[in-house]
């Protein structure tokens, strides 16, 4: 008898589960909220030329025949992107599904995949080095300056310094610069334990008084590797050896971590990329400051931040593809994106709504563009393998 | 040991023997599992020799070996890993023992509730704990610090979570401890108590019966959960990874992990080389193993077994009231910290603005991935609960009780899983499903399936095969065969038998690998992460996206996630123990109730047995 309502059990269990299942593989659109559409309405890009209302209209209806869009969203995205995300979709009458997992996990499952003849992503938006360590060797992008149609796109007027920033230096038309915001100093502190005053130039660091009081994320790592490029650059692997040496800087692998520290009280300074945890922090009220108020005498640095554009090739949703990437760039998108995150844009015609006051550029001044240098990507391994010298001394 | 009769019978046709349909069963047994597991296992390592860059023509060489073994700072790191494992091992195997013998062989009270919560301890993730632990014994801010500076005589708090007695002591409220007693309690129910009175009755006191009669053997399911625990040596890396980076201390699984993060693009070559010690370790650990489980006969549960409990007088109370506070420690605390921590703008932080909120529920549960998560975690462990425990009992059957050629081959691949950790094994995989090239064709079978929920739920449902064939081996082991026997004297087939038998007998470990298993597939996500789409992932995944997210780490609202991983689990937990306790038959009955000594022919009836 039991051994009947087990095989039962077993045999209604297995039948659920497969019923799910079937259900599961059948993603449901989410529902557009009535006061969304309303705004997107007002949104909808405002052409000035009747040919490109056309096209326009032309480019939506061929993305609904596809349905979806298929992104990578990686990095400069704020803890709102689902609004982002369900902006676009009301804007561009499409599902959007940002794919997950890291960037290194997604370039892997890209390669994979275009070695057996799957296509499955049709956007990605990540950091300069990705597109030069991975994308573009890997040969898996698309011709992105050909998709771009949208007048307010292509008219480098409305961009910073009055052009369009294309991150292959060589071919100028993969890697699509959107992102631009200054970065004053490449520090974060303790409002309690530092008067922002005393430090003037990165050298100051090396005051005896920092001892053993700077945290900083392992410079080694990718997602800090810039910065680490940056202070190299700038100051030298001597600066490095002494500032990583001689003052004790206490090495931590996760951003969160040495945020939390530097809130406690436990070091006054941390270094290498803590911004965006230290941000977060500080938002939760925190004595803790993302945005350093002065500027050190090497310069501030105006910064991608991650926030390039990039088409996959053979995309399974080209029409959805081309459509987003010209909405994503114009001028609602990219209000859009900026609103929700908190970098500033490369366009110059949107107001600042959404971006934190420490990362605007300030009219008239003059920034350090190191990743307009194209073998600034060489730099960057040139000073990860210094520092890691460095470090192995410890 | 007696094999499968109708199975294991040879035709003959012109006088040439056929081969068995044991032999073939073996056959399709060894292939399936050879190609899931030995494929992705020689494609990572094969991988390894290949250095060309991106999008440049193969090359092969011998650099990231070099590159890998290099590092003067790896002998260092794996003689921390060495002296770490040997420490935590050190502590926690005893206690695991003490704890799952007080357990399952005295009459400690609440026995099934207090084993139940070493289940739950099991099921809460490391990086909370060590979260939890670090915001209680942080040397400058710890709150267990701040505590014990109140006292007048001490002037500084004793504790440093940032060293290595802080490291070995969060690995021992994580999973050390709780994992052991959770794998060992079944196998300890599973004595026969007439051979523990025939101790005591020459003399010997609860303790030193323990030691000379219960112990010995025992000997099977203990070096199973030792040997599946050093087999794993290299793949733990969140703790060293979040307390020993601020102090330079470095094991050999986060000198791993730093070939994935320090490299762009990431050096799987150099993290294959290394891990490829793993191999070196199976190969010591298998034979070993196989030595030990076959040099003498376990047999506890027989046709003569007598199931009933130890009465340890007046030491019963404190023997309770020490489990009670290892549970408050393993599993009141960080549960606690987690639900406290979720309510919190910034776990650990008083004097953050608002202190308390619920924007991480809010988070959570409106985020539109969320719903579709819990779903997909349900199917695929709730399909892997059901389906893995029959799977594996069968495969396990065959490794002890028959003498089929080609077992030591499947048991050997079984082990050779373990070769590469999870996130070398995700990208083995992810080649696996969508294919490779063999040199005379591409390899791919499974690529129908890629990017359905048929390839997550294959991924999990075999994920825990190592583990669980190993339990329940260890199991068989303690079981005479007379009652098989007596059951095939009687006219009842191998499945009858299989079902009416071993079934009922095993049920309580049945019931644990499908815990197990739902806790596994639940927590998985380097094996399938590289597999599975936004309207696949699981909560695990949706965890770590949290985890990893663009405004910084959102612990507070993966916590939360944990917390419905750990809801859903304790849920699972509960229904599969009810019905295991219904069907199967319970081997701990006070000895009051236990007197008449079980024949096989009752045996042969299970139902016959419940007290």
């Amino acid at each position: 008898m039991k051994l009947q309502r087990f095989g039962m059990l077993v045999v209604l269990a297995s039948v659920f589960a497969l019923l799910v299942a079937a259900c599961g593989s059948d993603p449901t659109p989410t529902p557009v909220p009535p006061t969304a559409t309303a705004t997107v309405a007002a949104n909808v890009p405002t052409p000035t030329l009747d040919p490109w209302v056309a096209e326009w209209e032309a480019m939506k209806a061929a993305a609904a025949e596809e349905g979806e869009l298929i992104a990578f969203l990686c990095c400069g995205f704020g803890s709102r992107i689902g609004d982002f995300i369900e902006e676009g979709e009301l804007a561009l009458g499409i599902d959007i599904v940002n794919s997950t997992g890291s960037s290194s996990q997604q370039w892997n499952k890209v390669k994979a995949e275009r070695e057996a003849g799957v296509y499955t992503l049709d956007i990605w938006t990540g950091g300069l080095n990705t597109s030069q360590n991975r994308l573009l060797p890997g040969g898996a992008l698309a011709d992105l300056k050909s998709l771009l149609v949208s007048p307010e796109v292509l008219d480098e007027s409305l961009w910073y310094n009055n052009e369009l920033f294309w991150g292959d230096f060589d071919t100028q038309k993969y890697v699509f610069a959107y992102g631009g915001s200054a970065s004053l100093a490449e520090i974060t502190y303790n409002t309690d334990l530092l008067d922002p005053s005393e430090i003037t130039s990165y050298a100051d660091l090396l005051d005896p008084k920092w001892k053993g009081k700077i945290v900083a994320r392992d410079p080694r790592e990718n997602g800090t590797s810039q910065s680490t490029a940056l202070f190299y650059l700038l100051m030298g692997e001597e600066f490095l050896q002494k500032l990583l040496i001689d003052q004790e800087v206490v090495i931590t692998s996760d951003g969160r971590q040495a945020a939390d520290q530097l809130a406690l009280g436990k070091y006054a300074m941390c270094l290498f990329a803590c911004t965006t945890e230290v941000q977060a922090a500080r938002e939760q009220g925190l004595p803790v400051q993302e945005n350093f108020p002065g500027t050190v005498t090497e310069g501030s640095r105006l910064s991608t931040g991650g926030n390039t554009l990039m088409a996959i090739d053979n995309a399974p949703h080209p029409a959805a593809q081309k459509l987003f990437v010209n909405w994503f760039l114009g001028k609602e998108g990219q209000a859009w994106w900026q609103r929700i995150g908190a970098d500033q844009s490369l366009r110059t015609d949107i107001d600042l709504d959404g971006v934190t006051p420490g990362n605007i550029r300030q009219e008239g001044s003059t920034y350090l563009l190191v990743e307009r240098d194209p073998n600034f990507n060489d730099k960057i391994n040139e000073s990860v393998a210094a520092v890691t010298r460095i470090l192995a001394t410890r | 040991m007696i094999g499968i009769p109708r199975a294991g019978s040879r035709k003959k046709i012109a006088g040439i023997g056929l081969p068995s349909a044991s032999s073939y069963l073996m056959v399709v047994l060894i292939l399936v599992f050879g190609v899931y597991v030995l494929v992705p296992v020689l494609l990572i390592f094969v991988n390894s020799f290949n250095v060309a860059a991106i999008g440049q023509p193969t090359d092969w060489a011998i650099d990231n070996w070099k590159l890998a073994f290099s590092d003067p700072q790896i002998f260092i790191a794996l003689r921390n890993t060495f002296m770490i494992f040997g420490i935590f091992t050190l502590v926690s195997f005893p206690l695991a023992v003490l704890i799952a013998w007080a357990i399952a062989r005295t009459k400690v009270k609440w026995a099934y509730g207090l084993e139940f919560m070493f289940w739950v301890s099991f099921m809460i993730p490391t990086i909370s704990v060590t979260i939890g632990w670090t915001f209680l014994m942080d040397p400058d801010f710890g709150i267990l610090n701040k505590l014990i500076e109140y006292l007048p005589f001490v002037d500084e708090g004793p504790f440093n979570i940032y060293s290595v007695p802080g490291i070995i002591w969060v690995h021992l409220m994580a999973n050390a401890t709780s994992g052991k007693v959770m794998l060992l309690v079944p196998a300890f129910r599973n004595m026969n108590v007439s051979l523990e009175e025939a101790g005591r009755v020459s003399g010997a006191s609860n303790f030193r019966t323990m030691l000379r009669v219960t112990l010995p053997l025992m000997v099977p399911a203990m070096t199973v959960v030792f040997m599946l625990q050093l087999v794993r040596i290299f793949q733990s890396f969140e703790t060293e990874q979040i307390l020993g980076t601020p102090i330079d201390f470095y094991v050999y699984s986060t000198k791993i992990f730093q070939f994935i993060r320090f490299f762009d693009p990431p050096n799987y070559g150099a993290a294959a080389a290394l891990a490829s010690l793993t191999l070196v370790i199976i190969a010591i650990i298998y034979p070993t193993q196989r030595w030990l489980t076959s040099r003498k006969s376990y047999t506890t549960v027989s046709g003569s077994f007598k199931p009933g409990l130890i009465d340890l007088g007046r030491a019963q109370p404190f023997v309770t009231g020490g489990i009670i506070f290892m549970i408050v420690l393993l599993t009141i605390l960080p549960i606690a910290t987690l639900i406290g921590g979720s309510f919190m703008t910034r776990v650990g932080f008083f004097n953050a603005t608002p202190m308390f909120t619920t924007k991480h529920w809010d988070l959570v549960l409106n985020d539109r991935f969320f719903i579709q998560s819990l779903k997909t975690t349900i199917i695929l462990s709730s399909t892997t609960a059901i389906v893995s425990p029959l799977l594996f009992s069968l495969i396990a059957y065959i490794f002890v009780r028959t003498k089929w050629r080609g077992k030591q081959l499947l048991e050997g691949i079984f082990w050779m899983s373990a070769a590469v950790p999870g996130i070398l094994s995700g990208l083995g995989l992810l080649w696996l499903f969508l294919g490779f090239d063999m040199g005379f064709g591409r390899f791919d079978l499974l690529l129908p399936l890629y990017g359905t929920i048929y390839a997550l739920i294959m991924v999990v449902v075999l994920q825990g095969k190592l583990t669980s064939t190993q339990l329940i081996k260890g199991v068989y082991l303690q079981m005479g065969a007379d009652m098989e026997e007596a059951a095939r004297v009687a006219g009842a087939g191998w499945l009858r038998t299989y079902f009416r038998i071993w079934v009922p007998l095993i049920m309580p470990t049945l019931i644990l690998i499908g815990t197990l298993n739902f806790v596994i597939s639940a927590g998985a996500t380097g094996s399938i992460i590289l597999i599975a789409s936004r309207e696949t992932q699981t909560l695990s995944i949706f965890a770590l996206d949290l985890m990893t997210h663009n405004t910084g780490r959102q612990l507070e609202a993966a916590g939360i996630v944990s917390l419905f991983i750990v809801g859903l689990t304790v849920v699972v937990a509960v229904v599969l123990r009810r019905f295991g306790l219904q069907v199967g038959v319970r081997h701990d009955m006070k000895s009051s109730k236990a007197t008449k000594k079980v024949s096989a022919p009752a045996v042969a009836a299970p139902a016959t047995l419940h007290p």
